[in-house]
């Protein structure tokens, strides 16, 4: 699954460490939902939305 | 703040990096008990000594398998959880129980009549802390957190027991086929846990 994950941290100058942080996941987690190698829950994926102001949609592209 | 921290740390050469310290550090530990063993029998020191030497080794193991993990974990850049401090604290906990029962049973063993109740009590007696590890490990997998953490270690242990059961298969059939030596199922744990090493990297360079 694709997101802009990278790019919406990017913005606000946050490392993975810093996102990971906010989302109380390790940044190996952040790592490997970035590069779209794990597809996060959907618990996980709305408080990624919450913390950017978004919706799950705006942030993560279903290309399947 | 910056995204220059972005690159993963490679799990191969970390794990490598791990195991190979673990090698040495285990080899000059054998190397070392080995040699105090057989000193302690040769000025005929008995049975109390040769125990405090065995129960030494047991916690000159423990202690570098706790240092290993820390290293283990530096080298991957990896901060571990509540979750997983937890898990290691009580691992070693269960492995110190390990350690103590296997020791107390096999002195005990000299002292009681074969065959009897208490005696399948103490064959018993070993796989206890080890059937606690096993569910010290079930309650990791309960209280992480991190879900991708928690796929991740479901994955390895998943890879560990796939490599466990082709091991064992095949060695089941060497073995009726008379060309290995019979292995005592207890093996299947500390080699679960080997595959569990490997079985790490592997599900972790999937996800990098």
């Amino acid at each position: 699954m694709k997101n802009r994950l990278k790019v919406l941290r990017a913005e606000r100058d946050w490392s993975q460490a810093d996102l990971a942080e906010r989302l109380d996941v390790s940044r190996q987690s952040v790592n490997a939902i970035e590069t779209g190698k794990y597809d996060p829950s959907l618990p996980l994926a709305f408080k990624i939305a919450r913390l950017f102001g978004m919706s799950i949609e705006t942030i993560f592209e279903d290309v399947g | 703040m910056s995204t220059h921290d972005d690159i993963p740390a490679s799990p191969a050469k970390a794990m490598a990096l791990t195991v190979a310290l673990g090698v040495i550090a285990c080899g000059a530990a054998a190397a070392t008990f080995s040699f105090t063993l057989g000193y302690v029998h040769e000025i005929h020191a008995g049975p109390a000594a040769e125990t405090a030497t065995i129960l030494l080794y047991g916690a000159v193991i423990m202690g570098i398998a706790a240092w290993l993990a820390k290293v283990g974990q530096r080298a991957m850049k990896m901060t571990p959880s509540a979750a997983a401090r937890r898990y290691r604290r009580r691992f070693l906990v269960a492995m110190g129980l390990y350690v103590l029962a296997l020791t107390g049973a096999i002195e005990a063993d000299k002292l009681l009549p074969a065959g009897g109740v208490l005696h399948y009590g103490l064959a018993v007696l070993p796989a206890l802390p080890l059937m606690a590890a096993i569910a010290v490990m079930g309650l990791y997998l309960k209280e992480e957190t991190d879900e991708f953490e928690r796929a991740s270690q479901a994955e390895s242990a998943l890879w560990a027991t796939g490599g466990l059961l082709a091991l064992a298969t095949v060695w089941g059939f060497l073995e009726l086929f008379g060309l290995v030596p019979h292995v005592q199922s207890w093996v299947a744990f500390p080699a679960w846990a080997l595959f569990l090493a490997p079985a790490q990297v592997i599900a972790r360079r999937r996800y990098r």
